[in-house]
């Protein structure tokens, strides 16, 4: 009995030790990767970001006549994706196309699970 | 008329009906001839039912269990022969002749071998990886700490098993029940002490579900106001380059380190890469839905089913939910202490209550967390804080798994 307490006693506390050796090890390794791989992405971050529509938002607006019905659409667009809130509350601020990198494959994907 | 009366004597006879009160040697508990130990078993998972219907405590699985048990235990439907994977239950060397279960077994026995080979563990694990956005980690990775911290209950309550009597297999399967992670304490229970398989998992998903209720009085025990009205900085943002490197370097690390947690960690971290590298949506999609729900339902009907009144009706399964409680308290405090001690060390920038997340019931734990802040401060948002320990607790518990199955080849 007593040979299975000291037995087990060191497995636990070794248990314990190794679990925080293990995960310490992840945590140096990611902080060590986050160095590297934030300066990297940065830039790719930047562009791949669509600037968020503000509701509410007070705003001076400087756009093109052309561009009306574009802007129209958008709000639109975003009062209907919002749900319970009316075009009048809406301000688009700025518009940006973003490009779209995904296969044809995930784009179907997406679609089935929109509709 | 002879013959009509000989056949309705006959027909009675091979009832479950009368079974129940023809209990022969071979049924452990019987009193008078009364199949007793049956009755308390349809009991009990009824019982069970009413908790996963009823009170809603974790139904995914505990509905399975449940009604697994109940038709396990229901006399003469040979649905499940456990006697096959374990026995009489009292050899600890016993060989599985898997010819025999191939040849004779029913649909809960074939069903039964992907826990016995450790097949359905893992596979949940890929769902769970899927599912799991670890950014809020990946962003803030002191939280591994946490999650290590937190394992603290697994190892004293494997302690406890060994001071209660158990041998070091079934201690080292109790004590993983405070990694309050079901498919880990599945895995590891199957593969050191079967027998004691129904009664940890039961207590596993029951603790679970309760942790909103078990974790909060400690919370506020171990906690000053002051710690627990901190508001945490805002996390940074995760790149997607990070979210997919994230897996494989976990992965790598830590089979490298404790190559027996790897069924788990490398479902785990498979499952999340399907959902990080966005060129495998189907494979995420079907992992996170279609394949863990297939496998949720043959996992819990057949745990339940391996409940016989042989195994279960002993003094040992009170132990293990003592135990079992005794695990998830203090692996709050663990995550709570530790918790603590970094809030000391960056000044009071870290809230502790993120700790007590640590264990690894995803998204509860983090839950319990906000809620418990909130109540301190209404406009504090400590949620996503807490999901990072959380996580972490998920990798935590399963090193804790890989280091206990590693142990036991040595010790045992």
């Amino acid at each position: 009995m007593e040979n299975i307490l000291s037995q087990g006693a060191v497995i636990a506390l070794v248990g314990y030790l190794l679990v925080f050796v293990v995960l310490s090890a992840i945590w140096g390794i990611l902080e060590l990767s986050k160095k590297f791989f934030t300066r990297k992405t940065d830039k790719v971050k930047e562009e791949a970001i669509t600037p968020p529509p503000a509701p509410k938002a007070e705003t001076k607006v400087e756009i093109g006549e052309d561009e009306e019905e574009l802007i129209a659409v958008l709000t639109a667009a975003v009062a209907a994706s919002l749900g319970r809130t009316s075009t009048y509350n809406l301000n688009i601020k700025s518009y940006r196309r973003v490009g779209s990198s995904s296969p044809a494959w995930n784009k179907i994907s997406r679609q089935e699970n929109l509709s | 008329m002879q013959l009509l009366l000989d056949s309705l004597i006959a027909f009675l006879q091979s009832t479950g009906i009368a079974k129940i009160f023809a209990a022969t040697e071979s049924t452990a508990i019987a009193l008078g001839g009364i199949d007793v130990g049956a009755i308390i078993m349809i009991g009990i998972s009824f019982v069970l039912l009413y908790l996963a219907i009823g009170k809603g405590f974790e139904p995914l699985l505990l509905l399975p269990i449940a009604f697994g048990m109940l038709l396990a235990n229901l006399p003469m439907s040979n649905i499940m022969h456990i006697e096959y994977f374990i026995g009489d239950g009292t050899d600890p060397n016993f060989q599985i002749n898997y010819g025999e279960v191939l040849h004779h077994g029913g649909l809960f026995d074939l069903l039964y071998m992907g826990v016995k080979l450790g097949i359905y563990p893992p596979l949940i694990f890929m769902g769970i990886g899927a599912m799991t956005d670890f950014s809020p980690l990946i962003s803030n990775p002191k939280s591994l700490l946490l999650g290590a911290a937190a394992q603290l209950g697994v190892f004293v309550a494997f302690f406890g098993a060994l001071l209660l009597g158990f041998n070091l297999l079934e201690a080292m399967s109790i004590g993983i029940i405070g990694g309050a992670d079901g498919p880990t304490a599945i895995l590891v229970t199957k593969t050191l002490a079967p027998t004691l398989l129904p009664a940890i998992a039961i207590a596993a998903y029951s603790y679970m579900a309760l942790i909103p209720i078990i974790q909060p009085p400690i919370m506020k025990a171990l906690t000053t106001k002051k710690e627990r009205a901190v508001k945490m900085t805002t996390l940074r943002e995760v790149s997607k380059t990070e979210k997919i490197v994230f897996p494989i370097i976990v992965a790598t690390v830590v089979i490298l380190i404790v190559p027996d947690a790897a069924p788990l960690i490398g479902s785990l971290m498979l499952g999340n890469l399907f959902k990080e590298s966005g060129v495998t949506e189907r494979l995420s999609k079907t992992v996170q839905n279609e394949l863990i729900n297939i496998i949720t339902i043959f996992l819990g009907v057949t745990v339940g089913a391996t409940a016989s009144a042989n195994t279960f009706l002993k003094k040992e399964t009170i132990f293990i939910i003592i135990l079992g409680l005794v695990a998830f308290c203090i692996s709050t405090v663990g995550g709570l202490l530790f918790g603590k001690l970094m809030y000391y060390v960056t000044g009071g920038k870290i809230n502790p209550l993120i700790g007590s997340a640590g264990v690894s019931a995803v998204p509860m734990a983090a839950r319990v967390s906000q809620t418990v802040g909130q109540k301190e401060d209404p406009t504090n948002f400590l949620l996503m804080h807490a999901m990072g320990p959380n996580v972490a607790g998920v990798i935590g518990s399963a090193v804790a798994a890989g280091v206990f199955l590693t142990f036991a080849k040595f010790f045992a």
